[in-house]
């Protein structure tokens, strides 16, 4: 089953987004900050991570830049959400797949899953 | 060594919030700890917002921490329409946070621990903590949550970091003490309540450790500039001192400046108390009429709209219209059904204050009472008023109106006002012989004598005309005159307030 790794702080909404890709047929795991989110990586490595940009501890793009330091991770796509622009996170954060700007449908995220990803295993 | 060179005096934290540094008396202190509290809908958010952009505009830190369920998304796609918002300070300046999750899993431990990493970390001078009543929530023991506050003023110190700690139903009443209160160093609370159908936004200043502040309850609105806070009239109020000697300023009327002893008293306040229609604002644009650019005037209607007021004055052939093109007047409206009493006067000192206006005419001291979320205060906003403008040395015509057309009987416009009336005079319609006259009569005159002759006046394409006195009359201040008549018998005086008596000539 692929897994996807989803880092994000906004209480509801990494709930949310794990639930409707667990539906989706993903196998998901949550992380509330970007420390948390690479410790998540690492014991359970992931397909795919939803990577917000503002957190505490360690923001998106410090995490980004850790998981490409990872010789486990530096190949994992990754989507950055954020309800930034994205030109603005784009300034820091690098080699992403794809961008997801808040508040987006589960229309949105479910493609932008796919395209990174492809359907998920049955 | 002096007590000065003791320690280091505390920096002042400049809040960006019009009027709220004045009530704190310069700003909040840097690295303290502050509780912004009030109920929902009271406008912390937006004053916590303003304060954070206001300093990412000058390229500090800032970390917004909120422990509410609303998502930043939502937050931002809220602030976004408001002017201070600038996204080009996020997030590099200024970072949104959240730490419901972390207070949710390691509880007040785990909060602390992430602020102090993020405080290090990105080097914050500000941390505001949205949601605070949840951190007392999440709370074991009250011990437990003291404990928390005390780490976050230490964290506060060493930073140097200065925390708002934003709160609603923390206190169970808008008035309630909490121990955490005696921790902080200052409590800012909003309100947002009802007088009648109207809604009242205010702030006021609980405790502010190190630093007096404005007292009381401040007006506050918010609108597309974010908060603004009316630090209160009285509250700013300052001892009047007269400079010694009475210069006199010019009413633009030669008959009417005799009738008050040589015209009006330079930082006097003069009421024209009459009925509707009778001419007080006439003689009041024939007051302003005379401005020039040595006595610069300022015309603040709540009634005419400046076009109308000019066009108005023009008709009976006093030139506003010039005197505003040579710069010598500036004439303003004044909505009498929006704002506070402090707004308006805000608005009015700021007016006084960039023209340099030195004679001001006021039309419609009504305005000031529909303004009024509590009419009690009127008459010590009034004083307040005056003493602002007397120690500008401003001389200021109010119009005031006499409900009652025809009347024995005169009521001063607010109860409590009378005794702070420097100068007043009456204008009034007189029926005599199947004919409505006006008349004209000063009742007041403060450090002057004056004429207390009743004298009749017109107002015609010449502006006002002043004519002989009423000699030969009676009862012409009640509005019903009729002529002397040989005394058999006491007759009954007309009953006039706020003076009260009969008028004569006197030093006030």
């Amino acid at each position: 089953m692929k897994t996807i790794v989803v880092v994000d702080d906004e209480f509801g909404l990494v709930d949310v987004v794990a639930m409707v890709l667990s539906d989706a047929g993903y196998r998901v795991f949550t992380a509330s900050n970007g420390v948390q989110g690479l410790e998540t990586m690492r014991e359970n490595p992931p397909s795919l991570v939803l990577l917000d940009y503002m957190m505490p501890l360690m923001d998106g793009a410090e995490v980004l830049e850790a998981m490409r330091a990872d010789a486990r991770l530096g190949a994992v796509p990754v989507i950055c959400m954020s309800s930034l622009p994205e030109s603005t996170v784009s300034q820091r954060c690098q080699g992403y797949r794809a961008f997801l700007r808040k508040p987006f449908d589960f229309d949105k995220l479910i493609a932008a899953v796919r395209s990174a990803l492809g359907a998920p295993d049955v | 060594m002096t007590t000065h060179d003791f320690m280091t005096p505390l920096a002042r934290l400049s809040s960006g919030v019009p009027g709220l540094d004045k009530v704190l008396g310069g700003g909040f202190f840097a690295g303290g700890v502050y509780i912004l509290e009030g109920a929902p809908g009271a406008g912390k958010t937006i004053l916590a917002n303003q304060i954070a952009f206001h300093h990412a505009k000058q390229g500090r830190r800032i970390v917004y921490i909120t422990l509410l369920a609303e998502s930043h998304t939502r937050l931002l796609q809220h602030l976004q329409d408001l002017t201070f918002f600038d996204p080009a300070t996020i997030p590099d300046q200024l970072t949104y946070v959240s730490g419901f999750r972390t207070l949710e899993e390691a509880g007040l431990r785990g909060l602390l621990d992430m602020l102090r990493k993020e405080l290090r970390s990105v080097s914050a001078s500000i941390v505001i903590l949205d949601g605070f009543a949840a951190v007392a929530e999440s709370a074991e023991s009250e011990r437990e949550f003291k404990k928390f506050v005390h780490e976050l003023q230490v964290q506060a110190g060493l930073a140097p970091c200065t925390f708002f700690l934003l709160s609603s139903g923390l206190s169970p009443t808008p008035e309630s003490v909490l121990p955490v209160h005696t921790m902080v160093d200052g409590l800012v609370r909003l309100s947002d309540h009802l007088t009648g159908v109207r809604s009242q936004r205010a702030l006021r200043v609980a405790k502010l450790r190190g630093s007096g502040y404005l007292r009381g309850l401040h007006s506050l609105d918010i609108s597309a500039e974010g908060v603004h806070v009316y630090p209160r009239l009285e509250s700013r109020a300052q001892e009047v001192t007269d400079g010694g000697g009475i210069e006199r300023v010019s009413s633009g009327h030669a008959r009417f400046d005799a009738m008050l002893g040589g015209g009006l008293i330079r930082g006097s306040t003069m009421m024209l108390l009459g009925p509707t229609g009778v001419g007080k604002t006439i003689l009041g644009y024939q007051y302003v009429s005379a401005s020039t650019s040595v006595d610069k005037g300022l015309l603040f209607s709540f009634y005419e709209t400046p076009q109308r007021a000019v066009s108005k004055a023009d008709g009976i052939g006093l030139n506003l219209a010039r005197a505003r093109e040579r710069g010598d007047l500036d004439v303003m409206w004044q909505s009498p059904v929006e704002g506070s009493l402090d707004a308006i006067a805000e608005r009015l000192l700021g007016a006084v204050d960039s023209t340099g206006a030195r004679r001001l005419f006021i039309d419609g001291f009504e305005g000031f009472q529909y303004a009024a979320a509590y009419p009690e205060r009127v008459p010590q906003f009034f004083a307040a008023l005056q003493g602002a403008l007397h120690r500008r040395g401003v001389t200021t015509l109010y119009t005031s109106e006499l409900r009652q057309i025809f009347s024995p009987a005169i009521k001063a416009p607010v109860r409590g006002l009378s005794p702070l009336l420097e100068n007043l005079v009456l204008l009034r319609f007189v029926e005599l012989r199947g004919e409505v006259h006006r008349v004209i009569s000063v009742l007041k005159m403060r450090d002057s004598g004056f004429d207390p002759t009743i004298r009749k006046f017109e107002v015609n394409e010449h502006g006002v005309e002043i004519h002989d006195d009423f000699r030969t009359l009676e009862g012409v201040l009640t509005g019903v005159a009729h002529p002397v008549r040989p005394a058999r018998r006491a007759r009954p005086r007309a009953k006039v307030k706020p003076t009260g008596g009969k008028p004569k000539r006197r030093r006030g």
